[in-house]
């Protein structure tokens, strides 16, 4: 009984938004600042809850905390090319929002880079889809904003 | 249709905008409402006039009101960590006015590269007085001297000049002395007008890497005694070695080979006593090829440090020739002798080259010989 306190205390139970329950280790649930006050007041008995985080961008972030702590500087960075390569742009939208939720801030510096990589040039209208925004401007106000700052708007790519 | 990323924390959204070139950072201002301002809290500002021509000048003025705007737009209390102006035009009336506002704004981060061939930029005032700095990069840049009051860099860690012009050589002097925690020096193409009054140039203490290339004066080398790094070209290295100290951190330099200065190379090394990686680039095309006349010692490093040595542009001339194998020979712990044969020769002849060094005697049993 005292063994399984033990080997219960040592693990984190978190619970995402869609019902289920991943176990990880203090050393891994602690990169996560949302949460690390909760860690400090946690026992064994207890689950925390993510409401905004579901299962697959959990085990994405738990993927990516424990393979990045990879030996050599030159495989942390392969891995993180793999790890940003495989998710889709949905994914990576998803993902980017769990990750600002939690404050994951390794994942905070690697992720916003990849995306400014995205977005790099692209006209308003992709930018407004990628993103999924909705122009809350009235035309005369967007046309006022665009004659304000023309000159950012040369060259940019229609796609 | 949700506003799916307008969930994330501004913070992150500008930490996005601060990859981007600020052209495109500014122009998601037009995005929807929350997005308008977000812009101006990037801290870091990248302008190009790249995509300007030339030869439209309307066009022109259309950029530097955008810069001037992008710079007065956000709060005086904003700073801009870092501004990056890649230049391309040769008169820019604007850019005193620019420089000045970044420099009021707590700028770490300042590198100005002005990509005009023959032309120097007169350098905007402010910029060595500014306490912030701690990375400086210019690029096409002439000071008088006299226009500059002091130096005061005290958080400087890295300063790059290049294409670079001075009136004076106290110039130099005093912009060494006011960057008292200098980790990073980079001169390359430097001029100075006037040698004139000398005065002596302060040790960099906290100098961990330089690279002195293509100056067109003799670079105090004494200055850098304490470098881990260092690119060189020979030319640099004053025949007179009084002046010269030992570089005893030194572990790794690049080294640009002119004339054949054999001798002032052994003499260099010996001056490296803890060298382990030398590149040493040959120069291309020498028609005359100053014997090499083995030296009676071998410098420290060569005998006990050198572990890794990378010839470039070999073109298998006796003295390079003679080198090389004065290397294989006399290192102990070598473990790789990279050889870059020239490009243009032809296999047959790289066959022969790769054979005269193959056979040389080598000091190192576990040393290996690459020939590209």
């Amino acid at each position: 009984m005292a063994e399984k306190a033990s080997e219960s205390s040592n693990s984190i139970s978190l619970n995402t938004v869609d019902g289920k329950i991943f176990k990880v280790s203090p050393t891994i649930a602690n990169q996560m600042q949302t949460i690390q006050s909760l860690i400090k007041a946690y026992d064994s008995s207890r689950v925390i809850s993510l409401p905004h985080v579901n299962a697959f961008h959990l085990s994405k972030i738990i993927e990516y905390l424990e393979g990045k702590s990879a030996t050599t500087v030159s495989a942390v960075k392969e891995f993180e090319a793999q790890f940003m390569k495989d998710l889709s742009l949905k994914q990576l939208k998803g993902l980017l929002i769990a990750v600002g939720y939690l404050k994951v801030n390794e994942l905070l510096e690697l992720m916003p880079k990849t995306v400014a990589k995205l977005i790099e040039n692209k006209s308003v209208e992709f930018l407004r889809k990628f993103f999924g925004i909705v122009n809350d401007f009235t035309p005369s106000e967007e046309a006022k904003i665009r004659e304000e700052i023309a000159w950012a708007f040369d060259g940019v790519d229609e796609d | 249709m949700v506003d799916r990323i307008s969930l994330l924390p501004d913070a992150i959204i500008c930490h996005i905008l601060s990859f981007l070139h600020t052209k495109d950072a500014v122009s998601t201002s037009v995005l929807s409402k929350k997005w308008y301002p977000l812009w101006r809290f990037v801290p870091n500002v990248d302008l190009s006039d790249e995509s300007v021509p030339d030869t439209d000048e309307k066009a022109y003025i259309l950029f530097r009101e955008f810069v001037l705007s992008v710079l007065l737009l956000r709060g005086t209390s904003q700073q801009i960590k870092r501004f990056t102006l890649k230049h391309h035009h040769y008169d820019n009336p604007n850019l005193n006015k620019w420089v000045s506002v970044v420099l009021q704004r707590g700028v770490e981060h300042l590198q100005l590269e002005m990509c005009t061939d023959c032309y120097y930029h007169k350098l905007p005032t402010g910029i060595f007085s500014c306490r912030t700095l701690v990375v400086l990069n210019l690029d096409a840049f002439y000071v008088n001297v006299n226009d500059v009051s002091s130096v005061e860099l005290p958080l400087l860690k890295i300063l790059h000049l290049g294409k670079f012009k001075f009136t004076e050589y106290r110039f130099l002097i005093e912009l060494i002395s006011g960057c008292p925690n200098l980790e990073d020096f980079v001169a390359i193409d430097v001029q100075c007008e006037k040698y004139g009054s000398k005065g002596k140039l302060k040790s960099i203490t906290k100098l961990k890497r330089a690279t002195i290339l293509d100056c067109d004066f003799e670079f105090p080398l004494e200055a850098l005694y304490n470098v881990e790094y260092l690119n060189l070209n020979i030319r640099e290295v004053s025949p007179h070695y009084n002046d010269m100290p030992a570089f005893y951190n030194l572990t790794e330099m690049k080294l640009f080979f002119y004339e054949y200065r054999w001798q002032q190379l052994v003499e260099l090394l010996n001056h490296c006593p803890k060298l382990q990686i030398l590149k040493i680039h040959m120069s291309f095309g020498m028609e005359h090829d100053e014997n090499w006349a083995c030296p009676r010692f071998v410098p420290e490093c060569v005998l006990l440090h050198l572990r890794e040595c990378s010839i470039y542009e070999y073109g298998g001339m006796e003295g390079e020739l003679q080198f090389a194998r004065y290397i294989l020979q006399n290192t102990r712990v070598l473990q790789t002798m990279k050889v870059h044969s020239f490009m243009s020769s032809s296999s047959d002849k790289k066959f022969q080259l790769l054979q005269e060094l193959s056979l040389c005697p080598r000091g190192s049993a576990t040393s290996k010989l690459v020939f590209i």
